[in-house]
């Protein structure tokens, strides 16, 4: 596992797009501490690595197919209705190929 | 009229014999609304409820949600209407469709007439986090304790005579727990057995529909309204709906319930242990088993942190959608990038960030094993464990925190501390295993409320509603409203 670290902290800020203050990547280093000690508490429970994963409360097992209905639609004026610029039925953001 | 503390029920009857309209009911709430001093409205729907009431249709009127007023918690979609998650990123964002619980509650009568504050994206179980600050517990007029949250605003609204339901959500125990600290029946049913179409996810895996009421007969007859498949849900059970009051009144001999020592000696209020005590030689009187037992203690330790790390990894996935690009507060930059990441820095909270960080941490190539996956493998120990309980007993009973509302000067800002309390944090056991879980009142010190909590194995609602209502038989505890206006 990747040691606790301040370009640790910023690396996983940058992978998800936010950038943190000193003070917040400070804070976090010490919440990390915390939060891994406790895992490596969990790694030492019995069985704990002999079970699958779970992903989710309980199994659900469907065996259905839905009908190939377009049954929900929005219109694209909609679907705009709350960006911020919008222009021709397009997001307008800035140009991406520099003239 | 006063009718702080009437229930869903008691209102329909006077619908019915014409004592009271919707409207006026409607009116009175909005104006209860409107003079709120516990912070627990992002929106008050003024305009959009008195249409919905013009719009009522009295072939309906035996519909026990017709002209109810209710609210809704910030993080449910509802058309026209504002929804901010209490998040400066999504301030000015109006959904153009409605969740499919405001769309049920809707379809029986009632009346939409706020949207409540949360902590911040539901993520946060404090009541202190959401952009508009903390949110008071309407029980301690001098606002320094707690309500709770993350579904702080819809508890603080029932609490206080403003409304008789609350939709709510709860990832971890986020409405099982303002529930105790404010002396409300909070309620999340199985996952899947009630649609959570226009929620904003937080952790898929977790995330239920969940709500406040006055007693168990209300919720009982919410979940009539709210249960059901919804094909826009996938997770969505077809499992058949019951009607969840046929067996409210049974009695519950031969029931068997069982209270988990570890839970109970971490109970830091000697209080709530007597009291908690008391109503367990009650459930006996009534010739219900009730037998404490073990588990292991360093498995029921392991709920809150393996909580936080599943929780905030799907967070980090579910929140990536929130850019500034195809809504909320866009920030400016010399590109897309640059939007993206100026707006999800400025907007997002304090406490948000840093747990998505958490998720982002656990997601590396690198830790992915010894953290994520680590986490999801101890929450198939901690279903196994409550499986097995859940194999010997029809429900487990705990209360449902260590003390009453804490001050909020004392509240941690911290994700995860190195020390807490079992019985603080170990309600989300009941999201791992999507079990039907249920707090209600069983106490009071010192003019807090507090509560146990009643938990039983999946799509088991109607014995879990039915013990839940010979307790708030035997305590008496129902209707409560914290303050007169």
């Amino acid at each position: 596992m990747k040691k606790v670290t301040k370009e640790v902290i910023e690396e996983s800020a940058s992978k998800i797009m936010i950038k943190l203050s000193d003070d917040e990547v400070s804070h976090l280093v010490d919440e990390f501490e915390i939060i891994v000690h406790h895992m490596e508490k969990i790694s030492e429970l019995p069985g704990v690595d002999d079970v699958e994963p779970m992903t989710f409360p309980f199994e659900v097992y469907n065996s259905y197919l839905r009908e190939d209905d377009a049954s929900l639609s929005t219109s694209r004026d909609e679907l705009l209705k709350n960006a911020c610029e919008v222009k021709d039925g397009q997001i307008i953001l800035p140009r991406v190929i520099k003239k | 009229m006063n009718y702080l503390s009437k229930s869903i029920k008691e209102f329909h009857e006077l619908i019915l014999k014409g004592e009271v309209t919707p409207l006026e009911l409607v009116e009175s709430a909005i104006k209860l609304a409107k003079n709120d001093t516990n912070n627990a409205f992002e929106y008050i729907a003024e305009k959009e409820a008195l249409e919905q009431v013009k719009n009522l249709d009295e072939k309906n009127k035996n519909n026990l949600f017709y002209g109810i007023p209710v609210v809704i918690k910030d993080n449910f979609s509802t058309k026209d209407i504002p929804t901010t998650g209490s998040s400066n990123m999504l301030n000015g964002y109006v959904p153009i469709f409605s969740s499919e619980v405001v769309l049920r509650l809707e379809k029986e009568g009632a009346i939409i007439i706020g949207k409540t504050t949360l902590d911040e994206l539901a993520m946060g179980g404090s009541g202190t986090n959401g952009h508009k600050g903390a949110t008071y517990n309407p029980w301690d007029k001098t606002h320094t304790h707690i309500i709770g949250g993350s579904s702080c605003g819809s508890a603080a609204a029932i609490s206080a005579g403003i409304v008789p339901f609350a939709i709510g959500s709860d990832t971890g125990d986020s409405v099982r727990k303002p529930a105790s600290n404010a002396a409300l029946v909070g309620f999340k049913p199985t996952w899947g057995r009630i649609s959570r179409f226009g929620l904003f996810s937080f952790a898929t895996s977790l995330d239920h529909v969940a709500y406040f009421s006055r007693n168990v007969f209300d919720s009982a007859i919410a979940l009539n309204v709210l249960a059901g498949r919804d094909d826009k849900d996938a997770s969505s059970s077809f499992k058949e709906v019951e009607d969840y009051t046929k067996d409210l009144n049974k009695d519950i001999k031969g029931k068997r319930i069982a209270v988990i020592n570890q839970v109970l000696s971490s109970v830091k209020n000697p209080k709530i242990v007597e009291v908690f005590n008391k109503t367990v030689d009650e459930l006996r009187a009534r010739e219900a088993t009730v037998e404490y037992i073990d588990m292991d203690y360093n498995l029921l330790k392991s709920i809150l942190p393996t909580y936080i790390i599943i929780s905030s990894s799907e967070a980090t996935s579910n929140d990536a959608y929130l850019d500034g690009i195809k809504f909320g507060d866009r920030q400016e930059g010399n590109t897309f990038e640059e939007i993206m990441t100026n707006t999800r820095t400025k907007s997002f909270g304090s406490l948000i960030k840093r747990r998505l960080l958490v998720g982002s941490f656990s997601l590396l190539k690198e830790n992915t094993n010894e953290l994520f996956l680590r986490a999801q493998k101890c929450r198939r120990l901690i279903v196994n464990a409550f499986n097995e309980v859940f194999e010997k007993y029809d429900a487990i009973y705990c209360p449902a925190v260590a003390d009453v509302a804490p001050l909020i000067s004392d509240i941690s800002h911290n994700i995860l501390n190195e020390e807490f309390l079992l019985a603080d944090d170990y309600l989300a056991f009941a999201n791992m295993g999507g079990y039907p879980s249920i707090t209600l009142p069983i106490g009071f010190d010192k003019g807090l409320p507090f509560g146990a909590n009643l938990t039983s194995k999946p799509f088991s609602e109607s014995i879990l509603l039915n013990i839940a209502n010979k307790l708030e038989e035997i305590t008496g505890l129902k209707d409560l409203v914290a303050m007169e206006k």
